[in-house]
């Protein structure tokens, strides 16, 4: 018995050193190969999630010791799916051995959907690459399935009601507004009195009568105090410049003399002074065109009679429309 | 007054006589064209060069050949072909008298000093070639050829072109368009009566007989050189034309600075260019001419307004995006610059 006892302990011994060698030669083994995963993860809670909800998802994966991050291969920040918005992806070296290395990665999504009642959602699957040289090792995080919830009353009174009191959902809540009023009147205080002003200081300087007054009655005020300087001859230039002017505003476009058959076939009212009216282009040609002619105090008369004629005439064409 | 400005207003004033008397003579020969024939007379005293375009059968080359044959002295006249080439104005070679191979003068060398108008019939059927030598001899009334140059101080070009036919024929170029004063289109006369009387005169059947019924060379063609240096000289500009002048050339280039408006028209991109130092020149030259004619000493509006058409038309070139009716746009666009730009 005692023989048998040892005989069977010799044949144990060489199949216990071989079990040895086995695991010892499989630690070995897998000490040299590392693989590539998530070997933690916090992922927060997977239900109750509300519209507007931040959702954080940490990993924590490791890579053989040659891998490194390729930092562009974490997904852009963007819209995931109409209701899905990555805000941050993220990622920190947190250990690193002879044999291996380790990444925390962090993804930060929001959630825009609005459920009526509970929806199982999921995010998608996202893929990370790690390099080394020419080597590409890719890991992807799963697609994480969660619950959303509505935005609903946690004990509600009413069910299916009309009333808004009663109702089911809750009405939104009005946005508060900042008080403006105080200024706005503040603003219009502020205008009309700045209105007023620029009307005062129109009327004070007589821009305001100029609108309201005929071209005519314009060009005339406006030659009779250029006729105080009637020695000066750019004096009676900037005179006949008046006169243009005012015709070139009642005709609508610039007037010269050849055109003033045609300007009087349009405005009747000045048919009868037809003469008066070729008479001061002729006078004008002379002055501007010739400047042969010297201009004295008779022919600033002769301008502010035209004138005068002319807003007359005006003046009863509008009386008689 | 002194007596070298009295001289030359008689002699201004005789002038006037004669300029008169060549516009009646072409107004007889050709109906309906009063205004066109008008501002010939003004290119001839200004001693510019002339294109004429229209429609066919108008009387366009009637019209030139009645103008040449007015004017007097040697005419000359060549009609666009694709096969015409520079030399071919230039010299001809023939078989002479003697049996030996001759090379002779072409027409524009045949009558030397002497020639008073050249006549370019269809000139957008020539090749750019022959529009690059009618260049030289429009801008310096000279050409090389036998180892020497030929003056032509007389020299006026009269050319035309049908504007129909698009088919073989070259565009004539910016360059050689801006060498011509004025560019001027005819249409047919519209009034009743002068229409009858096309059709049923038989006066009007025979364009050869009909020029030959007219007065020929009722002006001393060799001082018409002189009597344009007077007229430039006599006619006076006075500060304020110059700047109403000036105001219209600068609007025509730039019509967004002077708030000209053409409807569906982005006026601050349509001209590219156009109204350079020649065509602005040709502007006031011309201007004091019409003066002239009107037996004004000083240049007006009114004159501007008479030529600007002819003078400024050819030589505004617009965006190509509005070429679908540029005409029309152009047009438009100095009608705008002469409603617009006052003056005083």
């Amino acid at each position: 018995m005692a023989i048998n006892k040892l005989l069977k302990q010799k044949m144990y011994v060489p199949m216990f050193l071989a079990v040895l060698l086995a695991v010892f030669c499989n630690t070995a083994l897998y000490a040299d190969q590392v693989r590539t995963g998530i070997v933690q993860q916090s992922l927060g809670r997977d239900f109750g999630i509300l519209v507007g909800d931040v959702i954080e998802h940490y990993y924590i994966v490791q890579v053989p010791a040659e891998y490194r991050l390729t930092p562009a291969s974490l997904p852009p920040d963007g819209e995931l799916d109409y209701w899905l918005l990555l805000l941050d992806s993220d990622y920190e070296l947190i250990s690193e051995t002879a044999e291996l290395r380790q990444y925390r990665l962090h993804f930060t999504f929001q959630t825009f959907y609005a459920p009526l009642d509970v929806r199982a959602l999921a995010t998608p699957p996202l893929t990370v690459s790690f390099n080394a040289g020419d080597k590409t090792e890719q890991l992807t995080i799963p697609a994480w399935n969660f619950t959303m919830s509505p935005l609903k009353e946690i004990a509600p009174r009413g069910v299916a009601k009309d009333s808004n009191q009663n109702a089911f959902m809750k009405a939104d809540l009005a946005p508060s507004t900042i008080p403006t009023k105080d200024l706005q009147q503040q603003i219009w205080i502020l205008s009309i009195m700045l209105l007023i002003l620029v009307i005062l200081w129109l009327t004070l300087k007589g821009f305001l009568f100029a609108l309201t007054r005929s071209p005519f009655q314009q060009a005339y005020h406006q030659v009779k105090k250029l006729r105080k300087y009637h020695n000066d001859e750019s004096a009676f230039n900037q005179a006949l410049q008046a006169v243009h002017r005012a015709f070139n505003r009642l005709a609508g476009h610039a007037l010269f003399a050849h055109q003033t058959d045609q300007f009087i076939n349009k405005h009747k009212e000045f048919s009868g002074y037809q003469d008066q009216i070729d008479s001061f282009y002729q006078l004008s040609t002379e002055a501007l065109y010739s400047e042969q002619k010297l201009a004295s105090e008779k022919d600033f008369d002769q301008l502010m009679k035209l004138c005068k004629q002319l807003a007359g005439a005006e003046k009863l064409a509008l009386k008689k429309s | 007054m002194s007596n070298v400005a009295e001289n030359s207003e008689n002699l201004l004033t005789d002038w006037h006589q004669q300029a008169i008397t060549l516009q009646k003579n072409i107004n007889q020969t050709i109906l309906g064209q009063e205004h066109i024939i008008d501002l010939m007379v003004v290119a001839i005293f200004c001693r510019g060069h002339i294109l004429l375009e229209g429609d066919v059968g108008v009387g366009k080359t009637t019209l030139l050949r009645a103008t040449a044959e007015s004017l007097g002295g040697n005419f000359e006249r060549i009609e666009g072909t694709i096969d015409l080439m520079p030399h071919d104005l230039v010299y001809y070679t023939h078989i002479a008298n003697d049996g030996k191979p001759a090379v002779s003068e072409g027409p524009l060398l045949k009558h030397g000093e002497n020639l008073s108008i050249f006549f370019f019939n269809e000139i957008n059927r020539a090749r750019p070639q022959v529009h690059s030598l009618l260049l030289r001899v429009m801008a310096e009334r000279s050409v090389s050829a036998f180892n020497k140059t030929f003056f032509f101080p007389h020299l006026q070009v009269f050319a035309d072109r049908n504007r129909i036919e698009k088919d073989e024929t070259f565009e004539l170029p910016a360059a050689a368009r801006d060498r011509f004063m004025m560019e001027l289109h005819i249409k047919q006369p519209t009034a009743e009566e002068q229409l009858k009387e096309l059709m049923f005169n038989s006066r009007y059947y025979d364009a050869d007989k009909l020029i030959d019924s007219a007065d020929k060379a009722v002006l001393p063609f060799h001082q018409l050189n002189d009597i344009a240096v007077a007229i430039q000289s006599y006619i006076h500009s006075s500060d304020t034309i110059q700047d109403y002048g000036f105001h219209l050339c600068q609007a025509l280039r730039k019509p967004q600075d002077y708030g000209i408006q053409i409807s569906d028209i982005d006026t601050e991109k349509l001209v590219l260019g156009g109204m350079g130092p020649r065509g602005i020149s040709y502007l006031a030259r011309s201007a004091r001419a019409h003066a002239w004619l009107n037996q004004r000493n000083s240049v007006t509006p009114e004159d501007f307004h008479a030529v600007i058409r002819a003078i400024s038309k050819h030589r505004i070139f617009i965006n190509p995006v509005y070429n679908y009716n540029g005409e029309a746009i152009i047009e438009e666009l100095i009608s705008g610059v002469l409603n617009t730009i006052p003056s005083p």
